[in-house]
């Protein structure tokens, strides 16, 4: 038995993106053996119905899991489940999912942050900052198609950040928001 | 090698432990890869980047598997950090308290030994929760409730050995346990009270036996790997009844207390009742940008703002009545009497669409929800870390304690987000100092407002009542009644049953000997 200690690297910190820090993982894996979607969606936020709800009319998601205030279904739904796993939620959502799945040897695919400052959003994502800083209110939706693309891997590699337009939060945004995608199910190699 | 080794041990001696620890539990439940070993860091830690992470995560499956490893970790001197089930990241969740640790994951122990229907009481596992409990009661027509933990995928033993709370009159959890079985540093297995005759039913009905009671020592400890515990569960009473009281003022928490106390002390009042400072109390239901986009605290006209927008007070407290419904009203009127006398006073027997009211209710019924992470909505970026001072339930020291407080925390930029339970005859206050942990100087703020709240508090004569991993060598030295002689004990006691110092070294600033001078 050979264990593998000398390759680690140490983990980069920080409330979220520690696993992926913004960037895809196994992406040509993915697009190699695409699975069905299932997304994730936090019901009092409205950027997170407005994504869930392109992934939906796009037809590529094949389930919605919808999650209420008490985020109790987190940890109902997320427990021995297969698929891809896609989400943007707040931040709490994120980090409870991230460790039930990761617990559950789930493979993070991607971890983008968007956050409400001074009046405009300013997004950290790979790839499509152009669209993202145009697209004001619309930009969960922007979003949902972006990330399918970046999930088969027509996407760039570089971390990007973006700011939109002056714009205004809905009073039932908690303005700091996570997208995310985990592939369960899979063998770790 | 890598960064992260158990400290003074090298590469290939690490690695020949690990596969020692293999042939123990099987090679699945050793874990070295970053992406397993991420799930065991305090995701919202006030420390830089990058500290506490361990070197790697064993699994055992049972209690000889226990045995088994502690003898690898005995014989070539790893320290472990034992983890059951628990993620409070306001204490640092299941992080180490040192880097390089081997994480001791007691995840796959997560059986439900017995429910006891007519005692009232379930011994379980260490890696049960709070959820797992819940719907095992209710799958097997149980009317037992368990008394969970704010986020119910809490830990049911974890939470009790930590001395944690609930709010339902079963909520100082480590009162509520009653009998333990316990795997020594050497491997020695010992059960504590009756569970020590063989073959005695009665190991969950009664704390005490002949000599010493030993529970206490097994909590916010590392003298041994505890691997089964009782906790007694309330029946569920036919009736309940609770209410939030709204009160106008920041100085009516010296009303609030002096009401409650004869309220608690007898009885009337059977749940742990929680005073909730404004900002906690709306911080499930907006955010602090939707209504202050500055630096520093919130300007009180912004904060009477919130108050009249979500129909709260400056404090709003909770509770509730359990009982024969002509016992409930009864009682009620002595707390109508009692707690609306405050001028300002407005009584909740219900609120439409409050996330908020709506855990709290739960909770209080015994029924686990995640919402309380939803608070951490209100600053965004998640860091949160909480400052736990203990004090009798006396409404001029719970406001001098406010007033203490509050004032450092505005002096660090930051509000006051806090909460004041009370339980038998103790005061809990937890602030809630909350932060985005991607804002460098904010982290630091946080860090440096908590290390200043420990030595103020202690110099007031307040102690923490549990605390995060960064800060337990500092609150251990608090307690420094004649030269500290507490720790000096805690000190003698390790060394005796741990002399190779590799149970949790530092948990609570108890640290084996080799290891004093550094800690």
């Amino acid at each position: 038995m050979a264990w593998d200690v000398s390759r680690r690297t140490v983990m980069s910190g920080g409330a979220v993106g520690t696993i992926v820090a913004g960037l895809g993982i196994g992406r040509s894996a993915l697009a190699q053996r695409p699975r069905k979607i299932i997304v994730i969606e936090e019901t009092e936020v409205p950027e997170s119905r407005l994504f869930a709800e392109t992934f939906v009319n796009s037809g590529r998601a094949a389930r919605v899991i919808r999650i209420d205030r008490s985020l109790n279904g987190l940890l109902h739904e997320l427990e021995a489940i297969e698929g891809v796993l896609v989400g943007l939620t707040s931040d709490p959502a994120a980090m409870i999912a991230e460790q039930i799945l990761v617990a559950g040897g789930a493979r993070p695919l991607l971890q983008w942050t968007h956050q409400y400052r001074k009046l405009r959003w300013e997004h950290q994502t790979v790839g499509a900052p152009t669209l993202l800083a145009r697209a004001s209110v619309g930009w969960p939706s922007v979003l949902a198609h972006h990330m399918q693309d970046a999930l088969v891997g027509d996407r760039q590699d570089a971390e990007m950040r973006c700011q939109s337009g002056h714009c205004g939060l809905d009073g039932k945004s908690p303005g700091m928001l996570v997208s995310w995608a985990f592939e369960a199910g899979v063998q770790h190699s | 090698m890598s960064t992260r080794m158990p400290q003074g041990v090298d590469a290939p001696t690490f690695r020949k432990a690990l596969d020692e620890l293999a042939a123990i539990v099987g090679k699945e439940w050793v874990f070295v890869d970053e992406l397993p070993l991420s799930t065991y860091r305090d995701a919202y830690s006030p420390l830089a980047d990058g500290e506490l992470l361990p070197s790697a995560a064993v699994a055992p499956a049972n209690m000889e598997q226990i045995q088994q490893a502690l003898k690898v970790f005995n014989a070539y001197q790893l320290p472990i950090w034992t983890f059951g089930n628990g993620r409070n990241f306001a204490y640092g969740g299941p992080a180490p308290r040192q880097s390089g640790y081997i994480m001791f994951d007691l995840k796959r122990m997560d059986r439900i030994l017995e429910v006891n229907e007519k005692y009232g009481y379930a011994l379980v596992e260490p890696g049960v929760s709070y959820y797992q409990l819940h719907r095992h009661l209710r799958q097997i027509g149980s009317k037992l409730w368990v008394d969970p933990a704010a986020p119910g995928w809490g830990g049911v033993m974890g939470n009790a050995l930590e001395h944690g709370a609930g709010y339902t009159p079963y909520g100082d959890h480590f009162i509520m346990q009653c009998g333990m079985e316990v795997v020594l540093a050497d491997g020695q297995v010992v059960r504590t009270g009756q569970g020590a005759i063989e073959g005695s039913p009665h190991w969950q009905s009664t704390k005490h036996a002949a000599g010493p009671h030993f529970d206490g020592m097994f909590t916010q400890s590392n003298f041994g790997v505890v691997t089964k515990m009782g906790i007694w569960l309330m029946p569920e009473p036919p009736g309940y009844k609770p209410f939030m009281i709204t009160y106008e003022r920041e100085e009516d928490l010296a009303a609030i207390f002096d009401a409650v106390l004869p309220l608690k002390i007898n009885q009337v009042i059977p749940n742990a009742a929680v005073a909730v400072d404004l900002l906690w109390e709306v911080s499930a239901k907006t955010t602090r940008r939707h209504y202050f986009d500055g630096k520093g605290p919130i300007p009180d006209s912004i904060r009477k703002k919130i108050a009249s927008d979500h129909d709260l007070g400056m404090w709003n407290f909770y509770a509730a009545l359990y009982g024969p419904p002509p016992i409930i009203e009864n009682n009620w009127k002595l707390v109508e009497e009692a707690m609306m006398s405050i001028p300002g006073a407005k009584l909740h027997l219900s609120r439409e669409n409050d996330p908020a009211w709506d855990y709290r209710i739960q909770l209080m019924r015994g029924e686990p929800n995640m919402t309380e992470f939803s608070i951490m909505n209100w600053i965004g970026g998640g860091g949160h870390i909480n400052f736990s001072p203990i004090s009798a339930p006396d409404g001029k020291e719970a406001l001098s304690q406010y007033n203490l407080i509050k004032q450092r925390c505005h002096d660090y930029g930051f509000d006051y987000i806090g909460e004041f339970l009370v339980g038998w005859r103790d005061m809990h206050h937890i602030l809630m100092i909350m932060y985005d942990r991607a804002d460098e100087v904010m982290r630091k703020g946080a860090y440096d407002l908590f290390a200043k709240l420990v030595d103020e508090a202690a110099d007031a004569g307040f102690g923490e009542y549990r605390t995060h991993l960064a800060f337990m060598d500092q609150i251990a030295k608090t307690y420094k009644h004649n030269d500290g002689a507490l720790w000096d004990l805690h000190h003698r006691l390790k060394d005796v049953l741990d002399p190779n110092g590799i149970l949790s070294p530092g948990k609570q600033g108890i640290w084996p000997k080799a290891m004093r001078k550094q800690g």
